[in-house]
């Protein structure tokens, strides 16, 4: 399962929902993109059939707009509480799930230009989009079983 | 004890944006709230935009005004529309409404009840969103608690989806028009809807009823905590015929107990202590003017003080139940609960005997040709989950001329008004127990009571000096950033300083 994360509302925010609309244009038939947003907890019932996870956010690291990261989800300090339930983490949300058989978790963070109220990205941040897609394809080719079918 | 001031803000755990500030003393050995002031720390500019549209785009553009009520925002721009070109919708169009705006109020009445209020009450497992909180003084199972927390999330789901069925997509269903709606009751869907709708029921019968009633006895003494002013007002809502005589929700005010009708004429909007321009004080909505007037001595709200003939109105479930008889035990914080999950049930047993009348007349139509008028004055007034809504609509050479909105929650969580009478969640506040300062959950518990409902939009506040602060979180991990949106955003006139964000 590929889900995007983010506020589509906030530009570069909503990098995450861009790149799963992107992918959807060339779907796998055994991987479910998800436009998740901000609506973590609502995603539950998908969550919890996937045994592997590719998450897609925004990720302020501090390299150039633009820049593609790739991470495993143990290096990703956990945030603090929000004031709203939009607010809650994916880690959160997966907390709600049986835990005998957590799903394996990676995440593509993209480097934002800008964060505002706004619908586009940033031209960097689009520009960065085929790599997310490029990237997106090889890890799920990784996973056992996928890449066969 | 000097009278200490808490503030709350933002209040968590609600849709939307509230401020409530309460001065608390100690009274007889015990510290209670003695003040409050309860502010709504956003501008909606709605009305504004509305202007010079098409009179059809107010069905559209209202519902964004919340995603947690949008079905019936679209239900009153459309009676108010519907009124205007004069026309009367087929059956199958008004039991249409009903049941995508039903499936809305089950969401949000579920929603509501676990995911909003039921963190105030049980001590949750150790994780988010069930921490960080304040301890509870009394012990519920909370492994129990939680097994239905996540329930009720599927079952929210599902009252989703069984309103996309007719609605086509939850929230903002785009199929309410003035003359109908735009799709028919396939066999299909009525069977879908059916299914969900039966799943839903069995929900709210044997755990949404048996769970409010655990939390209401286990925490008694809150049937005597966040009484309010004691007037209801409802302006009914569920059309059962074609000309809304008859409702499955009455229309009606209560006062002093006993049930009366409902004159629109009494209704004005104040705006003494909020932020808009004075010469529009106590104008009644038909007429009403939104002219902000920003920084203004004394105002500290953006929500205006509906009055019904002068006096400050609760709106909600409670006020709903009381006027049709359903419910008359008390008005309080556990009382607005009970109502709130009895009138689940009643809606959607109601909802079922709709989808049988759609079934057998399917083949009926869902549209009655009609035109705009040029020039009109007409409203929509109708219930969202959390109370009586309002929707004033002028036309003028073809286009919206003026509209005007009242939502329930400015009626509950008003300010002052010209008189001085607090609004009716400030009101509630008054007299209730604060055992720990450092933690005023009775104080919240009193305010979600009410499913205050402040259209979502970012805002930044600044703390008050000497104010004690609970902003539960404004902490972001490097997972995700977010600038600052600045107050002079909204303000230019504002002083630059490091802002809070929200």
């Amino acid at each position: 399962m590929v889900v995007g994360l983010g506020n589509l509302l906030l530009q570069d925010d909503g990098v995450g929902v861009h790149a799963i609309r992107r992918l959807q244009e060339d779907p796998h038939p055994r991987i479910l993109l998800a436009e998740v947003g901000t609506a973590v907890l609502d995603s539950l019932h998908l969550l919890k059939w996937a045994d592997k996870i590719l998450a897609i956010d925004a990720m302020a690291a501090g390299g150039k707009p633009g820049t593609v990261y790739e991470f495993g989800v143990q290096e990703v300090e956990e945030r603090g509480p929000g004031t709203s339930l939009h607010e809650l983490s994916l880690l959160s949300a997966l907390r709600f799930l049986p835990q005998n058989k957590p799903p394996e978790i990676r995440i593509l963070g993209i480097e934002p230009k800008n964060i505002a109220y706004g619908l586009d990205l940033s031209p960097q941040v689009q520009a960065a989009l085929s790599e997310v897609t490029r990237a997106t394809w090889e890890i799920v080719a990784g996973w056992q079983g996928i890449a066969a079918s | 004890m000097a009278v200490q001031t808490i503030l709350i803000d933002p209040v968590t755990r609600i849709e939307g944006h509230l401020k409530i500030d309460v001065k608390v003393d100690t009274v007889n050995g015990v510290p209670k709230v003695v003040d409050a002031f309860a502010t709504g720390t956003l501008f909606r500019g709605f009305e504004a935009l509305l202007v010079n549209r098409p009179p059809e785009d107010s069905q559209h553009i209202t519902q964004r005004i919340c995603g947690v009520c949008p079905v019936p925002h679209g239900m009153a721009a459309v009676m108010a529309l519907d009124s205007a070109c004069g026309v009367t919708i087929p059956p199958n169009a008004r039991i249409m409404r009903n049941l995508v705006m039903g499936a809305n109020f089950i969401q949000s009445h579920i929603l509501h009840f676990y995911h909003l209020s039921l963190p105030d009450y049980v001590n949750g497992p150790e994780m988010p969103p069930w921490q960080p909180s304040w301890p509870k003084e009394k012990q519920l199972d909370a492994n129990y608690f939680n097994g239905n927390y996540i329930k009720a999330l599927e079952m929210t789901r599902k009252a989703h989806e069984m309103g996309a069925l007719f609605g086509g997509r939850m929230p903002h269903p785009p199929t309410y028009i003035p003359g109908g709606f735009t799709t028919t009751p396939r066999a299909d869907r009525i069977s879908k809807f059916r299914t969900y709708l039966g799943e839903l029921l069995s929900f709210i019968q044997t755990v949404y009823l048996k769970d409010v009633n655990t939390v209401a006895g286990t925490y008694g003494e809150y049937k005597q905590i966040g009484q309010g002013p004691g007037n209801l007002l409802a302006f009914g809502a569920f059309d059962l015929d074609a000309a809304g005589n008859s409702k499955l929700l009455k229309r009606g005010l209560v006062t002093r107990g006993s049930v009366q009708s409902v004159d629109l004429n009494k209704i004005t909007e104040q705006v003494k202590y909020s932020w808009y321009a004075d010469n529009t004080n106590g104008l009644r909505p038909v007429s009403g003017k939104t002219t902000p007037n920003y920084p203004k001595a004394n105002a500290y709200s953006w929500l205006k003080a509906p009055r019904y003939d002068g006096a400050p109105c609760e709106a909600g479930p409670l006020a709903r139940m009381w006027v049709n008889g359903d419910y008359q035990r008390g008005i309080s914080v556990m009382d607005r609960h009970l109502a709130r999950a009895e009138e689940t049930l009643k809606i959607g047993k109601a909802m079922q005997g709709w989808i049988d009348q759609l079934a057998q007349g399917a083949g009926g139509p869902v549209y009655t040709r009609c035109s705009m008028p040029t020039s009109a004055s007409s409203y929509g007034l109708t219930e969202a989950p959390r109370g009586a809504l309002g929707h004033w609509l002028q036309i003028t050479n073809r286009k919206i001329g003026s509209y005007q909105v009242i939502t329930p929650t400015c009626w509950n969580a008003s300010p002052r008004d010209s008189a001085g009478k607090r609004g009716p969640i400030e009101e509630a506040l008054i007299g209730t127990p604060v055992a720990n300062i450092d933690q005023p959950k009775e104080v919240v518990r009193v305010i979600h009571s009410f499913d205050p409902c402040l259209s979502c939009a970012v805002h930044v506040m600044r703390p008050a000096q000497g104010g004690k602060i609970f902003a539960l979180g404004h902490v972001h991990g490097p997972d995700r950033s977010r600038a600052p949106i600045r107050e002079e955003h909204l303000h230019p006139e504002a002083d630059k300083g490091s802002p809070l964000e929200i």
